[in-house]
């Protein structure tokens, strides 16, 4: 099984420099590319590529930057920004690429920028993740003092000058829009759309947004061909991912594997199953922003059409593992408790909603709820969802609520009126 | 180009720059909002209006969206009552107000309050959140401004006013979720010069305006007065609210081509003069006797009667006041009397307002590249300078023309100039750049005030501009609230009335020539008399021979005309037994005197016939006073409680209506009201978006004309014009306390 995204890391090992990452085939792609092929025609093959964007949507990533108008159309800056702001919980798979492979992350933004017609990259990562911060800068000097980043980039008269942004901090920095006021030096807090960023994004100017992973398949994509990238792909999917899993599991980390292959194999194979004395009860299979899975449901391919089939989003994939000795209540508390804090405090509900869900669901679980708490639980999921809140932060929050009062209703009611029996 | 939408089966006409919202509350449909303001645009934050859409006849579910992030498309079906929407709105009111703490009885905004309003719209009357409410710090924003951030509900509004409307930066919104707080990095006075109209932004109780909370009454136990704010020259439309005779706060009174949403806070607080102890409220004379009111009629019939009198007229006195004044000294008689430097520029402005007709506010925030020259608009008409600042905003909405200023004017101004993406424009001077710019604009606009070279320079800019085609506009400033109903009637200076003053009595109306003190010092010293007509103690009115007590612009009727060449009548606000205004009682020593026949001017209407006859530039008071029989503004609420148990302790008789010569049923209830504004349901300023439109006719003195070149003047030496030196509002003691807070 091929795993391109993650060929050059090796656990606990320092990530390759620019000498040996060249010699395990680096910049090859851009070398191929950059000043011989036309932007237009880069932009076609990862159209024809399938790639959809990695950090959650899932929106075909060809298709995005068809939407940025020509530089004729618009001339003036351009930019091109990678989003490595991963705060969502239990997701760390930006962070093995960004620490792991740095120079592969240059190399996809490189040649991304080029297909855009961006002639500034900017690398925005979460302000924790300080190693990922220190490699990103120093593959980015590397990078500059070989000619392979800054003016007339390998004499294809193709300029770009890259930035490494580390985050002042919160989860909302990760949304793109709040990316985008964050970097102009504005509060973080999402911006009304339309206009996308294509149109208007930094700084008024054209300006595509894209995932680490996302960035990391382009230079596979255009080295090895379209053909090759479909193939790597289970269930009619294309390309691989790097999946994670975390909890109650014997192996809980990151793992890449072909886009499509079952949820079950990445719990038991690659995860090595539960460990001894507790079992599998349910998973938050994207990270806290996706819904409750069951057991029963392990043989989805793990897929944006996958889930979507089955009217679930596939999130970050990385699972977070719910088993039968964790209280469930307290489980999604801890996740309200987080997206309470996150909240950027621009739109009502979910600045006054969320701390109320959060508050309520703590009365539950120290045994001070009532049967009312609970309607009002399911009352609130409805009035933070998708068109209703400013941005998707609290209807993401709602995902896990809203399926676990739906799976575990008997949990809830059996707190009420006592404390919580797992504690 | 209009369209139509339906709304619940009924057509709703609107343009496709509406939005739904606005389009809904024209049509009388009640959408509860918050965050929504029609100065400041829509920005999707409260998720109050929440609407049904339906995309086609076939769809029966639909879909929510927010009314003020819509735009309405011709044959859209939409339902405000759907029941889906309707359990939302309530919801999203019972979510702000998890943390308001419901303190309405001892809030200062209970009965007037937006989110009152809102959360009755709703239909939600019972709490369910029963967690600690997350409570705050409050600070001390200065003497205008009480804070009381518990009550916020984070809409968004003042930040968005402040900083993006305003052009402050001494206040922002810091921390994040629920716990976000609106207020300045430290305790402080606000620096902006329009931060008190965050206590009509704010939908509820978190900024307060702090004079009147210290002097409280209810809305309803207000008498809510049409006025126009008597401290500068843009003459905003203000609302005086009074009480037990003493007026208690000065609210703004919306009109759509002037100051629309917003005063400033010399508008706002200038007011507190008329109850301080500096007022004049009796008639005295210099040796320190107090003599009874009647005896000032009788005082000035002789002095008239005489016949050896001059007057002295003001540009803060109504252009009745001056008029009749000038009738009864007759007209060469008659000074201006301003200061030199004013004289001359009022002379200059008037003659090139006279071929070049200024422009409104409305019409300056349209200017897509403009050029200041001389005072800084932020000092000398604040108002004006918050219009071109929403006109170097426009610049990011797609203008790309420069604003240059030409003033050594610090500050403020510097920042109306700057482009809002954060670029500085260097200081441009009249030269071959920014000619070309003003060449290349399509409304550009220049500003100028000082001296009169440079007003008649500036006007014959604007001239070889629209002699290319550019359509150029000229705003000229002057100094203060009657500057131009003065300037028609006279424009001669003091020192000329000074040397018409040797061996005669001099009246001088509203106004303390001491200001000028060389010349008033002479005029003193050689005059037979000096009899001064104020309202305020001035030093003019300790050492004139006669001083006697007049109406202020809240207790008496009359008309200012503003910078803009505009007409605009004030009405009687204080209907207590004050002293009268001044064209009262000099129209009646006139007539004692014989200077006037019998029953002259009996009304106002008589006497603004006299004024169009011998004036026929200042015809058009004439159509700016609106009373017929019948027909003076109301100035009481609706809700009235306190009018019978006001003066209980007196008198338990409800008592007579107030009585006024033109109008039977004046200053009551009853009749059309801009300063009353309500629907029902709407009981806050936010009513203007629900209630029809009551804004005063726009009425004008002057037309464009097609004018040769101005000729240059003399140079001259410039007024100080700084916050808490124009005469009336330096008496304020909110105005005072700040000019002291901003001294440290």
């Amino acid at each position: 099984m091929e795993r391109p995204l993650t060929r050059n890391i090796r656990p606990g090992a320092a990530p390759l420099d620019l000498v040996s990452y060249q010699r395990a085939g680096g910049y090859e792609a851009l070398r191929s590319t950059i000043g011989k092929i036309a932007p237009a025609a880069v932009i076609t093959t990862i159209a024809e590529s399938g790639l959809g964007g990695r950090g959650g949507g899932g929106f075909s990533t060809g298709r995005k930057w068809q939407a940025m108008p020509s530089s004729a159309e618009r001339p003036g800056p351009r930019y091109f920004i990678i989003n490595g702001d991963e705060m969502e919980p239990g997701t760390f798979k930006d962070r093995l690429l960004l620490e792991g492979d740095p120079h592969q992350v240059l190399e996809g933004l490189v040649l991304s920028a080029y297909a855009v017609q961006a002639n500034h990259g900017i690398i925005f990562i979460r302000g924790e993740y300080a190693e990922a911060i220190r490699r990103m800068e120093r593959v980015v000097a590397e990078a500059h003092a070989a000619g392979l980043l800054g003016n007339n980039i390998l004499g294809s008269g193709f300029n770009l000058a890259v930035d490494v942004h580390a985050s002042a901090g919160r989860y909302i920095c990760g949304e793109e829009t709040a990316m985008l006021n964050a970097l102009e030096g504005k509060r973080a807090i999402p911006r009304a759309k339309p206009p996308l960023p294509q149109t208007s994004g930094l700084f008024g100017h054209p300006t595509v947004i894209n995932n680490v992973e996302t960035v990391c398949n382009i230079p596979h994509i255009i080295g090895r061909g379209v053909e090759w990238y479909r193939s790597l792909g289970l269930n009619g999917e294309a390309g691989t991912k790097v999946f994670g899993v975390s909890g109650r599991v014997n192996r809980p980390g990151s793992y890449e594997l072909p886009m499509g292959t079952p949820m079950r194999d990445l719990i038991d194979e690659h995860g090595g199953g539960m460990r001894a004395g507790f079992s599998l009860r349910a998973l938050l299979p994207g990270g806290a922003s996706t819904g409750f899975l069951l057991a029963e449901d392990l043989d989805i391919p793990m897929s944006v059409s996958g889930f979507a089939k089955r009217g679930h989003r596939l999130g970050t994939g990385t699972a977070i593992v719910l088993d039968d000795r964790t209280c469930p209540v307290a489980f999604i508390h801890n996740l309200q408790h987080f997206f309470a804090q996150e909240s950027c405090g621009w739109c009502a509900p979910c600045r006054d909603g969320l701390p109320w869900v959060e508050q309520t669901l703590n009365a539950i679980e120290i045994g001070d709820g009532t049967q009312a708490d609970i309607e009002l639980l399911s009352e609130m999921t409805g009035h933070l969802s998708p068109g209703r809140t400013f941005c998707a932060l609290a209807p993401g929050a709602m995902a896990s609520l809203q399926t676990g009062l739906a799976y575990f209703r008997e949990d809830f009611e059996q707190h009420i009126g006592r404390s919580c029996a797992w504690h | 180009m209009a369209l139509t939408f339906i709304a619940d089966g009924r057509p709703i006409h609107a343009t496709p720059e509406q939005n739904l919202l606005s389009a809904c509350l024209a049509a009388q449909l009640d959408i509860p909002y918050f965050c929504w303001h029609p100065a400041m645009g829509a920005v999707g934050s409260c998720r109050q209006c929440a609407v049904k859409v339906f995309s086609g006849p076939a769809d029966i579910k639909g879909q929510i969206v927010m009314a003020c992030m819509t735009k309405p498309t011709p044959g859209l079906r939409i339902s405000v009552d759907d029941a889906e929407a309707a359990v939302f709105r309530e919801a999203v009111v019972e979510m702000v107000l998890t943390n308001h703490p419901h303190d309405c009885p001892v809030c200062e905004v209970g009965g007037e309050c937006h989110l009152q309003d809102m959360t009755a719209l709703t239909g939600h009357h019972r709490r369910r959140y029963h967690f600690p409410k997350r409570t705050h710090l409050n600070q001390n924003l200065g003497p205008f401004i009480r804070h009381e951030m518990n009550r916020c509900i984070g809409c968004y509004r003042c930040v968005r006013f402040y900083r993006d409307y305003a052009g402050g930066d001494d206040f922002g919104v810091f921390g994040a979720n629920r716990n976000i707080y609106f207020g300045r990095a430290e305790d402080g006075p606000l620096e902006s010069n329009f931060a008190a109209n965050l206590v009509e932004v704010c939908p509820t109780g978190v900024f307060v305006d702090k004079p009147f909370s210290a002097n409280f009454r209810r809305k309803w136990d207000l008498r809510a007065t049409p006025s126009i704010c008597p401290h500068c020259a843009v003459g905003c439309n203000i609302t005086v609210h009074e009480r037990s005779g003493a007026v208690r706060r000065v609210t703004n009174r919306y009109n759509e081509t002037l100051n629309g949403y917003f005063l400033c806070d010399r508008g706002r607080f200038g007011a507190g003069f008329l109850n301080s102890p500096a007022r004049l409220r009796d008639v005295r004379e210099r040796s320190g006797g107090s003599l009874i009111p009647a005896a000032a009629r009788s005082r000035l019939a002789a002095i008239l009667a005489e016949g050896n009198v001059i007057g002295i007229g003001s540009s803060r006195a109504s252009v009745e006041s001056n008029f009749v004044l000038r009738t009864v000294v007759g007209d060469t008689n008659f000074f201006g009397g301003l200061s030199a430097f004013d004289a001359a520029a009022l002379r200059t402005s008037l003659a090139i307002m006279r071929r070049i007709r200024p422009p409104t506010l409305k019409d300056i925030e349209q200017a897509d590249a403009f050029l200041l020259l001389g005072d800084d608009p932020a000092l000398v008409a604040p108002r004006l300078a918050l219009a071109l600042r929403q006109a170097a905003r426009g610049s990011h909405r797609g203008n790309t023309n420069p604003f240059m200023t030409a003033t050594s004017a610090p500050g403020w101004l510097g920042s109306v100039a700057r482009r809002v993406d954060g670029s500085q424009q260097a200081a441009a001077s009249v030269d071959g750049t920014a000619a070309a710019v003003l060449f290349a604009a399509k409304r550009p606009l220049i500003v100028a005030g000082g001296e009169p070279a440079l007003l008649a320079a500036a006007a014959n800019l604007v001239l070889a501009l629209r002699r290319q085609g550019v359509s150029a506009q000229l705003s000229l400033l002057l100094p203060e609230a009657n500057s131009i109903g003065l300037g028609l009637l006279d424009s001669r200076d003091l020192g000329t009335a000074a040397l018409a003053a040797a061996g005669r009595h001099v009246i001088v109306l509203e106004r303390d020539i001491t200001r000028e003190p060389a010349i008033a010092a002479e005029i003193l010293a050689t005059a037979k008399s000096v009899i001064v007509l104020d309202h305020i103690t001035t030093p003019s009115v300790m050492n004139a021979d006669l001083a006697i007590a007049v109406a202020s612009f809240a207790e008496s009727d009359g008309i200012f005309v503003n910078l803009e060449g505009r007409v605009q009548s004030f009405f009687k606000g204080v209907l207590a037994d004050n002293a009268p205004p001044s064209w009262e009682l000099l129209r009646d020593a006139g007539i004692d005197a014989g200077r006037l026949p019998a029953g002259q001017w009996q009304t106002h209407a008589a006497l603004l016939g006299s004024l169009a006859a011998s004036i026929p530039e200042l015809a058009p008071c004439q159509a700016a006073w609106p009373i017929k029989p019948m027909s003076r503004p109301a100035t009481l609420p609706h809700r009235s409680s306190g009018r019978t148990a006001a003066t209980a302790h007196l008198d338990v008789r409800e008592p007579m209506p107030p009585q006024h010569d033109d109008s039977p049923l004046g200053a009551t209830m009853e009749g059309p009201s801009t300063a009353l504004p309500w629907a029902p349901g709407w009981n806050s300023v936010q009513v203007l978006q629900r209630a029809p439109s009551l804004s005063a006719p726009d009425i004008f003195l002057f037309e464009d004309r097609f004018p040769t070149e101005i000729d240059i003047p003399d140079h001259s030496a410039p007024d100080d014009r700084r916050l808490g030196v124009e005469e009336l509002s330096s008496l304020s003691p909110a105005i005072i306390a700040y000019r002291q807070a901003a001294a440290k």
